[in-house]
């Protein structure tokens, strides 16, 4: 197996696939936010008999609205009520005409008819709601991935510091993470534009998971690097890393498919309301994967052949560096 | 490490922990404390000032912020405060037991004011009080500390910036109108009318912090801060409706959730028992030990479960799979090379080690900078999911190098120890190293 051979695609599809993600991140709205955002439309309802909430909530996803909150009110003894606080994503305004007869219906009419058809219904409240997560919360969870990010590459140095140039492997498994951060995220951008996926307070979770993750497995791959480099001193680096990953694809492997079986189980048995949440996860796990091997990994190759400096030299803006 | 393991079921197996000041447990699974996402709780409806009273944005924005800021200051998980309409506020609150805690976390809806009190004895028992304008929607903190010269506890405050110049003025004036002697003049913070604290000026304020040292105990001021706290709304509330309902996640989303998480932990169980044979039977078992060891971690701290939790969790379990996977494809290598399968067993663990540090401290470097930001936020999932992957992370560490190794070991020193093929997919085929690898 000779994964150095192959850098020149890897690297090729990531600046691609980076590219793109950057693009469609850039075209507004970066993602589409979901009712934990954006807020929307809350009912306070009772049925009149006793309801299976997730009968609610299949009737309100089946009428579109997938994204709803429904929440039953709880009886001393753990049974479901029958009042229902009822979340749901932004509505149109009802327009009526002078008679009160509905013009144009903005989506509550008809939430209530079929919700009235499953049980009779009192409406006893209908508001506008504001989203849970402010977007403070955002920005400090951007703000710690940042520092989180330059924390980390503090510390690989550190850890590599018996190593030549133990910058780099800092530096590449920052890369790595953004590169499979940026990856995820434009991923669900396109998944927003084109299908409706909606971003909730679960995303946020599941981005954090996913860069604990790109870390963690970059590093296994590189604790291989760093222990052949010692045993090895007359090795070229090309050799060194395809010795490495070798080494440590089947722990690569077996580690990704282990997490995947869980996620799949998930996937195939848990809740829908917490689908969002698995599919960014499976992502995470394959980009994170792939980005340790061929990315990280490669960069360290490539830093040492002198490739981005030539690489660096042939895009414009950068411009061939006159000569030291 | 037997008394650990055993300690950790034993928590778990009792829902409820009662040893004096001790109490832990819920009615829920297991008895650990589970988020509003998977359980739900209480459901409060507030309205803002009086009937017909028309708050403008920004007060509503405030008062979800102050009250947001209140419910995670006392360590409540994940809560969720919603504006509903333009007057209300919708708040839920984790946990189905105590209705009336619930209540008392949003606070009391009275109004702090910031009064000058002009005496007219030396002692100050008369006195005109004349109101400075500033009130609780003034304040940006008030909390209990020490003063550093004579360790005695004091109050400390903080007003907004906006106050902090008029703030300035008052105590300038009243500090230059006290002349040795006289009478000198106070302010104070009174709620509802209420005096809760009044001190003399010792100097002007110009920072907008200030402080105010008294002959109190520390829980005296410890209370004083919270009522001042509370009293910061910058618009009363009064109560709605109260209501207890069932989890935002879907009714039945722990029982699925918990269903597919044993579904997938014994298949992922059965892969490395499948491909690692005993080592992955001993790897089985540690990775039951370790889930019931951070459970039962959650369950004694408290830690409030959430979907972030789990999603937590659901990582550093990942990590002490792949830190068992780790130690047992070193172990695979050194067996194929010819070495006996004691010594493998002892060169996999110490080999695997390194990476499973730098893996288990990079993994701890983000969970502890992610909880020190996220704790700055409302409804931080952010920090449920730190908090989590932390504990877990480091009862992995624990468990992997620890807990594996003991049993690995022995384990290897039973008879079964003759047969290396049931501890590893390959075994030695005969030739060196280096002729194999060329």
């Amino acid at each position: 197996m000779n994964v150095v051979s192959i850098r020149k695609w890897t690297f090729g599809i990531s600046a691609l696939l980076f590219i793109a993600s950057i693009v469609t991140l850039a075209i507004p709205p970066a993602l589409t936010a979901g009712i934990d955002f954006s807020g929307g439309a809350a009912f306070t309802m009772n049925f009149e008999d006793v309801l299976d909430p997730a009968l609610v909530e299949k009737t309100l996803s089946d009428i579109g609205h997938p994204e709803s909150i429904v929440q039953p009110s709880v009886e001393q003894d753990g049974s479901f009520g029958t009042d229902y606080f009822i979340r749901v994503g932004e509505l149109e305004p009802t327009i009526r005409d002078t008679d009160g007869n509905i013009e144009r219906d903005g989506g509550r009419e008809k939430i209530e008819a079929s919700l009235n058809a499953l049980s009779p219904i009192t409406v006893t409240g209908f508001d506008t709601v504001t989203g849970v997560i402010a977007a403070e919360n955002v920005r400090n969870a951007a703000i710690a991935v940042v520092v989180a990010a330059l924390a980390i590459l503090v510390y690989v140095t550190f850890a590599f510091r018996r190593v030549p140039s133990p910058f780099r492997y800092g530096t590449a498994a920052i890369v790595a993470l953004i590169h499979d951060t940026v990856i995820v995220l434009g991923l669900f951008s396109i998944l927003g534009k084109l299908f409706e996926f909606e971003v909730n307070a679960m995303f946020i979770t599941g981005i954090l998971t996913v860069i604990g993750y790109s870390v963690n497995d970059t590093i296994v791959v590189f604790d291989r690097v760093r222990e052949n480099i010692v045993r090895f001193p007359t090795l070229t680096i090309t050799e060194i890393v395809n010795l490495s990953v070798r080494e440590t694809v089947a722990r690569s492997l077996n580690t990704s498919i282990t997490l995947l079986i869980v996620v799949v189980a998930l996937v195939m048995f848990a809740a829908t309301s917490i689908q969002p949440l698995l599919y960014v996860l499976a992502a995470g796990i394959v980009i994170g994967t792939y980005s340790s091997i061929f990315i990280a990994t490669l960069l360290l190759v490539v830093w040492d052949n002198g490739e981005i400096r030539n690489v660096a030299s042939k895009i414009p803006l950068i411009g061939p560096k006159p000569a030291a | 490490m037997i008394i650990l393991v055993g300690g950790s079921f034993a928590a778990l197996a009792v829902k409820n922990i009662d040893l004096g000041s001790f109490e832990r447990g819920s009615s829920e699974p297991l008895g650990l404390s589970l988020g509003l996402d998977l359980v739900g709780g209480i459901h409060l409806v507030y309205q803002a000032g009086e009937d017909g009273f028309e708050p403008t944005k920004d007060q509503m924005a405030g008062l979800v912020d102050n009250i947001t800021r209140r419910v995670n200051k006392l360590g409540v998980s994940e809560p969720s405060i919603q504006q509903l309409g333009t007057n209300r506020l919708v708040i839920q609150l984790p946990g189905l037991e105590d209705e009336e805690a619930a209540k008392s976390l949003i606070g009391s809806t009275a109004l702090l004011e910031i009064i000058e009190r002009v005496c007219t004895t030396l002692t100050c028992d008369a006195f005109t009080d004349l109101p400075t304008g500033l009130t609780g929607a003034d304040m940006s903190t008030a909390f209990a500390g020490t003063n550093t010269v004579t360790s005695r506890p004091i109050l400390l405050f903080e007003l907004n910036r906006g106050a902090a110049q008029q703030f300035s003025q008052i105590t300038t004036r009243l500090f230059n109108t006290n002349i040795p002697g006289g009478t000198p003049d106070q302010l104070a913070f009174q709620m509802d009318g209420e005096t809760l604290v009044s001190a003399v000026v010792s100097g002007p304020i110009n920072s907008g912090s200030g402080q105010i040292n008294g002959n109190f105990n520390a829980e005296e001021v410890r209370q004083l801060a919270i009522q001042i706290e509370s009293g910061r709304l910058p618009v009363p509330i009064t109560e709605l409706s109260s209501a207890f309902v069932a989890a935002s996640l879907g009714a039945d989303s722990l029982d699925q959730a918990l269903q597919a998480g044993v579904i997938g932990l014994v298949l992922v169980l059965l892969f490395m028992i499948a491909y690692y044979r005993l080592s992955g039977l001993v790897a089985a078992a540690t990775l039951v030990f370790y889930t019931a060891m951070v459970l039962a971690v959650f369950k004694l701290l408290p830690v409030t479960l959430t979907l972030a939790g789990l999603a937590g969790f659901i990582i550093s379990l990942g990590m002490a799979v792949d830190a068992n996977i780790l130690i047992f494809e070193r172990m695979k290598e050194e067996i194929r090379i010819g070495r006996t399968l004691p010594f493998a067993v002892q060169i996999g663990f110490n080999r695997a080690w390194t990476s499973i540090r730098d893996g288990n401290v990079s993994t701890l470097i983000i969970a502890g900078i992610l909880f020190f930001f996220g704790s700055s936020g409302a409804n931080s999932s952010v920090t449920g999911f730190a908090v989590a992957l932390t504990i877990g992370v480091l009862i992995s560490m624990f468990t992997a190098i620890v807990i594996s190794k003991k049993m690995l070991a022995l384990a290897v020193g039973t008879s079964l120890g003759k047969w290396p093929r049931a501890f590893s997919p390959e075994v030695y085929k005969g030739g060196s190293a280096a002729e194999r690898g060329a």
